[in-house]
C-alpha cells in the first residue's frame, strides 16, 4: 500500500504533497472529520492513529508551518492538555486535495 | 495500521482516497465508544456484584426473601441505576478528555439518548408482559439482561466489536446458570462476571485500547 519512491505521475494533477503523506493524511482526515469548531486531544490522535509522540509532533510541526493546524496547550489543574484543530486554510487545502485526488483517480481509471 | 513513515513514503491516489474513508470512519467510531472500555469493566463489576448480593440475600436472609420474593427486581434496578450514573460519568470524563467541541457533545447525546432507550425498554418491557408484580417480578432480570445484552451486542455491531463480544459473554453467563442450576445460579453468574472482568481486563491490557 505504501511505497518509497517518487508521487505516481497524474498528468496535470498535482496531490499538495503535505498532505499527501500517510500519516499527515491520516492526521488531517481525522481532524475534518469534526466540526469547524471542534480541536482534538493531542492524547487522542496518538492513540487512535497508533503514532509515538515523536512521530506525531514531527507531523504536527509540517502541517503547522503549512497552517493547515493550530496547536493550543492548557492546563487543568495541573494537567497539561494540548489541543489540535485544522485551520480554514487547512480545511481548504484538505478539501482541495481531496477534488484532486478523485480526478487522479480519474485519469488513473482512464490510462 | 498505517507505518509511521517519513516524507519518502509515497501513496497512490486509490490509497489516499481509501486512506481518507477509514480515518475519518474511524474517528466518528472513535467518538461513539469513548471510554467504553472502562464502563465495561464497570459494568461487568456492577453486575458481578447484583448477581452476588441476590445470591447472598436469598441464601443468607432467608426471611427477608421469602416476604419479599421479588426484590431481585428493585435490587437490579438500584444496581442499574449506579451503573448508569457511573457510565455517564466516565463518558463525559473521556470525552472531555478527548474534544471540547459540539461534535463530542453531540455523540456524546446520541450514545446517552441511545442506552436510554435501551434502559428504558428494559424498564417497560417486563411492565407490558406482566411482571410487575410479586408472583411474578422475580423473572424480571430474565427480561433486563436480555434487553441490556441485546443493547451492547446492536452497539458493539456498529462501532466496536469487543463490546458485542461484552454482550454476549454477559448474557451467557446469566442464561447458561439460570437454566441449569437453582438457587446458586446468581452465583455462578455471579462468578462468570469476574471471569469476564478478567478477560476484558487482559485484553485491554494487551491492546491498550480503552
Amino acid at each position: 500500500m505504501v511505497n518509497s519512491g517518487e508521487v505516481p505521475d497524474y498528468g496535470a494533477i498535482v496531490l499538495n504533497e503535505t498532505i499527501h503523506q500517510p500519516t499527515r493524511l491520516r492526521i488531517m482526515s481525522s481532524l475534518v472529520s469534526v466540526d469547524v469548531t471542534d480541536p482534538l486531544a493531542y492524547g487522542f490522535l496518538q492513540s487512535h492513529l497508533g503514532l509515538t509522540p515523536g512521530n506525531l509532533t514531527t507531523h504536527l510541526r509540517k502541517l503547522e508551518d503549512a497552517g493547515y493546524v493550530a496547536i493550543t496547550k492548557e492546563f487543568h489543574g495541573v494537567k497539561p492538555r494540548t489541543w489540535v484543530q485544522a485551520t480554514a486554510a487547512g480545511r481548504h487545502a484538505f478539501a482541495e486535495y481531496l477534488t484532486n485526488l478523485e480526478r487522479a483517480l480519474g485519469v488513473g481509471r482512464r490510462s | 495500521m498505517m507505518p509511521d513513515s517519513d516524507d519518502s513514503a509515497v501513496l497512490s491516489a486509490e490509497d489516499g482516497r481509501q486512506t481518507v474513508q477509514a480515518t475519518i470512519h474511524d474517528a466518528r467510531g472513535a467518538m461513539y465508544t469513548v471510554g467504553s472500555t472502562a464502563i465495561l469493566l464497570m459494568w461487568a463489576g456492577i453486575i458481578s456484584a447484583a448477581y452476588l448480593a441476590q445470591y447472598a440475600i436469598s441464601t443468607f436472609a432467608v426471611d427477608f426473601a421469602d416476604r419479599w420474593p421479588w426484590f431481585p427486581g428493585p435490587l437490579w434496578i438500584g444496581f442499574s441505576a449506579v451503573g448508569m450514573a457511573g457510565s455517564m460519568t466516565i463518558g463525559y470524563r473521556a470525552g472531555r478528555a478527548m474534544s471540547t467541541g459540539t461534535a463530542m457533545q453531540s455523540a456524546g447525546i446520541r450514545v446517552f439518548l441511545y442506552w436510554m432507550a435501551v434502559v428504558t425498554a428494559a424498564g417497560l418491557l417486563p411492565g407490558a408482559a406482566g411482571l410487575w408484580n410479586e408472583t411474578r417480578a422475580e423473572t424480571i432480570p430474565y427480561v433486563l439482561v436480555g434487553v441490556i445484552a441485546l443493547g451492547y451486542v446492536l452497539f458493539g455491531i456498529l462501532h466496536k466489536p469487543v463490546i458485542a463480544v461484552f454482550g454476549l459473554g454477559y448474557a451467557v453467563s446469566f442464561y447458561v446458570p439460570h437454566y441449569i442450576f437453582d438457587d446458586i445460579a446468581p452465583a455462578i453468574s455471579g462468578i462468570a462476571m469476574l471471569g469476564l472482568l478478567a478477560a476484558t481486563f487482559v485484553w485491554v491490557r494487551r491492546t491498550g485500547e480503552w
